[in-house]
């Protein structure tokens, strides 16, 4: 019969590619939460863009993408730490499951905070917004733009640290006032 | 373990830079405090994004897939078994994976499937600032052609450069190194990743040795070429890179037209810029309404220095000088602890170049205006005015700051960094009202038979 030659090749729909794409910053700021750093973190989401492909009749809907999304990419830096058991893990397994929860917990509108990041970025001053390019547009180090503007390392890296908080706070600030309006 | 010692932690291991005691230091914070942990999400989320954001996420050579890898769409299945094989299952997973990469078609292109068009060659972009375009921030894609009415975007290539465009623009990637500018303007910024960067347009070859560039090609067929940081070399189309068909390097602060393919390369003597961020404007930019043009009367072989002006653009930050030497870019700032003054607040600012960086005393300027106007001169505070600004202008009391200049030239070896190690010289404000369209002249900054040790004067034009 001509319908049991049909293969099963019902792949991802384009809503669920949309979701995965619209997904794919804040499965990466999961993932490098997870290993404490950006290094392997692409082979990582991209595995975990793999599963979640292969597994995409499983979801469901009704359920919100990211926080089932989350699961696979907890699975692949799982497998991540298991592959490289001699290098440097920042969180053990207990820690890091405790994190993961709490981090799954707070799962939001991952397309939305990229973009009140922008806007939190305009907020900052044209010096603040210059160390930023300069860290992550260009990718200078650390050490190097300190050097550059004479200052110590630890000074420098107690400034990024600020610069972080001050955008993570200005990002759940404006989404905390969009979730009130 | 206080909570400066944490931030120290937390940077080491965000950078990659912690030992195995800091590590075990920095797990026990985080075991012991829930603060910590949520201290710890907040740092490398925003590492996470910032890094994402910024076009730094890139991916690795090995998952860039060609996009003719991606597999066709499946059309009437014909196969003996119920499942697919293995091997054609795998390769619909990789082609999704690829596809949310290229899902940019889907908002591009208005509804057309993402599989229709993977089997596009392109390159690979990473979509940085999105404003009035249907890309959005974050997203990851595959492009061959750019076309944009309207709106503007700033994009990562794959080999590093970062453009900025505007539309009406229309670009093709040739590939990650090379970009055809077929309309519109384009602000390249290839930092040291990317040199050798090509930018070309139907007349113009525009090689980049390491910087920040901007190319126009009109509607006309002119091609201008505008350096705000680095150097480029100049090429007729067609032809061969060798030193021999090298038409001009062009540096920062420089820049130059081509009318035609043939036409021999002339100076560009005023530029039209965006802002704080340093781009050129595109073709659907407003002009400034109050300024027509900037000019001089320097006629000189290989003389490319151009006057930058900024439509409405004058506030903390905006651009005073683009210098040659690769330094940064000079801006205008407040003096401390003052407000910015309300009075010169969006006006246009005309940014100028340093006498002292070219090392020979200037010629006049000339304004012309369009309307009513008040001219206002930004002169250094050290020098005397000449007489051309005492007799012309007044002094308005208002003061300004350029900066950050660098130590090793006359015009700042007397000057002591400020609070941030960074050294500024203090302008006074000077005004004149001219009361109907034409031209203003505006001399140089002092006789010319004297060593200017002083900053350049700026310039800053509002309507009446």
């Amino acid at each position: 019969m001509k319908e049991n030659n049909a293969v099963a090749t019902s792949g991802p729909t384009p809503e669920f590619v949309q979701l995965l794409t619209a997904s794919q910053s804040a499965l990466y700021a999961f993932i490098v939460s997870l290993l404490g750093g950006v290094n392997d973190a692409h082979d990582v989401l991209q595995e975990a863009n793999m599963k979640l492909c292969r597994k995409c009749a499983e979801y469901d809907p009704n359920q919100p993408f990211l926080r089932w999304a989350y699961a696979f990419a907890r699975y692949e830096v799982m497998a991540c730490r298991k592959r490289s058991q001699r290098s440097r893990l920042v969180l053990d397994d207990a820690l890091l499951e405790t994190f993961a929860d709490e981090v799954e917990e707070s799962s939001d509108d991952a397309d939305r905070r990229l973009k009140v990041l922008e806007t939190c970025m305009e907020r900052m001053t044209p010096r603040q917004r210059e160390l930023i390019a300069a860290r992550y547009g260009r990718g200078e180090a650390v050490q190097d733009i300190a050097s550059r503007l004479s200052r110590s390392e630890n000074a420098m890296a107690a400034l990024f640290y600020r610069l972080r908080k001050l955008l993570a706070d200005c990002v759940q600030s404006v989404l905390g006032n969009e979730v009130r309006a | 373990m206080s909570k400066k010692s944490f931030e120290h932690l937390c940077h080491a291991v965000l950078e990659g830079t912690a030992d195995e005691l800091e590590l075990e230091q920095f797990r026990a914070q985080l075991r012991a405090e829930a603060a910590q942990r949520r201290a710890y999400a907040d740092q490398a989320q925003m590492h996470a994004l910032l890094t994402w954001q910024q076009g730094r996420a890139a991916i690795p050579a090995r998952t860039l897939l060609s996009p003719a890898d991606v597999p066709p769409q499946p059309k009437t299945p014909t196969f003996p078994s119920r499942r697919a094989s293995p091997l054609l299952q795998a390769a619909l997973v990789a082609g999704v994976v690829l596809m949310v990469g290229l899902a940019f078609w889907k908002f591009a292109d208005h509804g057309r499937k993402p599989a229709s068009v993977a089997v596009a060659k392109g390159v690979s972009v990473d979509i940085l600032a999105s404003e009035g375009s249907s890309y959005q921030v974050g997203q990851r894609v595959v492009l061959q052609k750019l076309r944009m009415d309207t709106g503007s975007l700033r994009f990562r290539i794959s080999s590093g450069a970062v453009l900025d465009v505007e539309g009406p623009v229309a670009l093709e990637f040739v590939n990650p190194m090379r970009v055809r500018l077929l309309r519109g303007s384009a602000t390249t910024d290839v930092g040291s990743e990317a040199k050798g960067f090509v930018v070309e347009t139907a007349n113009a070859t525009v090689l980049d040795i390491g910087t920040r560039f901007g190319v126009s090609y009109a509607d006309d067929g002119s091609t201008d070429i505008v350096v705000l940081e680095g150097e480029v070399q100049v090429y007729r189309a067609g032809q061969p890179k060798t030193p021999e068909t090298k038409l001009a390097s062009l540096y920062g602060g420089e820049a130059a037209r081509m009318t035609t393919r043939d036409a021999k390369i002339q100076r560009l003597q005023q530029a039209a810029l965006r802002g704080d961020l340093l781009t050129i404007r595109g073709l659907n930019a407003p002009a400034s309404d109050v300024v027509s043009n900037v000019s001089d009367n320097i006629k000189k072989a290989n003389f490319y220095r151009c006057y930058t002006i900024v439509p409405g653009g004058m506030r903390e930050g905006a651009p005073a000088s683009l210098t040659k030497l690769g330094h940064n870019k000079l801006v205008w700032r407040v003096m401390p602890g003052q407000l910015f003054p309300v009075e010169l607040a969006g006006a246009d600012v005309i940014g100028t170049f340093q006498g002292e960086v070219i090392r020979k005393p200037l010629s006049d300027i000339n304004l012309e205006l369009t309307r009513p106007c008040a001219v206002y001169v930004l002169f250094d505070n050290r020098a005397t005015p000449p007489e051309w600004l005492r007799h012309g202008f007044r002094d308005t009391g208002m003061r300004l700051r350029s900066g950050p200049w660098w130590p090793d030239l006359v015009a700042t070896e007397n000057l002591k960094p400020d609070q941030n190690g960074e050294i500024n010289i203090e302008h006074s404000v000077w005004r004149k009202d001219v009361p109907a369209a034409g031209t203003v002249t505006l001399g140089a900054m002092v006789p010319k038979q004297k060593v200017n040790p002083y900053a350049m004067y700026g310039i800053v034009v509002k309507a009446l």
